[in-house]
């Protein structure tokens, strides 16, 4: 086994028991837990048996193993990035609303 | 009752004399929405005599005027009247765009630069930018203007009750007429002049509205 592959293992283990962790105290929903352990899972396969890439990359017409999963990783990255993006314009309109709510009630009591 | 709103945001050298403008022309209601400005307009629009209403934090036009129309409406305002707070426009327009509303019975009146020649337009905004502006916003809105992006309006409450500005920024001037489109309410133009002293939306401002705009499908 090469050391990048026990470097990365240990960090998806890390990351799985952050996850648990942070649905145990109730920061994460458990879709949204299994989800990301499910993805850590299988990064961490991944990186212990690299060559399963070989036929995921066969299956989708992609020359090597590391380039699919570049690919993969890139849309899925641009995906994620999106969803920031809007769960980011809903918290701005949140404090929007906040901000209105405020200064009418700060209206009404002068 | 006829409201004013005006949304300001660091307007306090020139807000005071919009608001005695509007005094005189004998607009009596006139509501500030000071957008979480860092100078004195509160104080001045105060002192001048309108009822100021502030955010505490920056929020954007669009999020100030929907503040103001939610205000005049709890006031019982029967017409709401959207003007800039910077001077650009000109009280008198009020007067005539009231009597517009009236005379062809219709729910808003939108202003338009384009509609006579009392606006000096700078040339490259006349002939270049705003016409491509025009293009892309006409497509948008689905309504066909003859200006993008004019922040005078005149409405009728019922248009304010039922047009809900969620756009924050500037993409609440291409909201606002495809609202109307998607509600039905009857519209005219009317001739608006625009004093210029400062360059408005920039390429940078323009793209970031039709990213607001392309973003607000997805937060429905």
């Amino acid at each position: 086994m090469l050391v990048i592959q026990i470097i990365l293992i240990f960090f998806f283990v890390f990351a799985i028991f952050k996850v648990v962790g942070k649905y145990i105290s109730h920061e994460l929903a458990f879709f949204e837990a299994l989800s990301w352990v499910f993805f850590w899972l299988l990064a961490a396969i991944v990186s212990f048996r690299p060559n399963y890439t070989v036929n995921l990359a066969k299956f989708l017409g992609v020359g090597r193993g590391a380039d699919a999963v570049i690919y993969l990783s890139v849309a899925l990255l641009f995906f994620i990035v999106f969803r920031i993006f809007i769960r980011l314009e809903k918290i701005e309109h949140q404090i929007t609303k906040i901000t209105r709510q405020d200064s009418l009630e700060n209206k009404n009591k002068s | 009752m006829i409201f004013v709103v005006l949304p300001a945001f660091n307007e306090e050298k020139k807000i005071g004399r919009v608001i005695r403008d509007l005094f005189e022309h004998g607009f009596n209601n006139i509501v500030v929405i000071d957008d979480g400005s860092k100078d004195n307009t509160s104080l001045v629009a105060k002192t001048a005599g309108a009822t100021v209403i502030k955010h505490v934090i920056n929020r954007g036009q669009g999020a100030a005027l929907q503040t103001g129309n939610e205000f005049a409406l709890k006031q019982g305002a029967e017409i709401i009247v959207h003007f800039d707070a910077d001077g650009q426009f000109e009280a008198q327009d009020i007067v005539s765009g009231l009597t517009r509303i009236e005379k062809d019975q219709v729910d808003v009146v939108l202003g338009s630069r384009f509609l006579d020649k009392r606006s000096k337009i700078p040339f490259l905004k006349k002939y270049f930018i705003l016409p491509i502006s025009r293009l892309f916003n006409n497509f948008f809105t689905g309504l066909k203007l003859t200006d993008v992006h004019n922040g005078f309006r005149i409405m009728r409450a019922k248009v304010a009750e039922k047009i809900i500005i969620t756009q924050d920024g500037m993409a609440h001037n291409s909201q606002i007429p495809r609202l109307i489109k998607d509600y039905g309410f009857s519209f005219v133009e009317h001739p608006v002049k625009v004093l210029y002293f400062e360059s408005g939306q920039g390429l940078k401002g323009g793209i970031k509205i039709l990213w607001d705009l392309i973003i607000a499908n997805f937060t429905k």
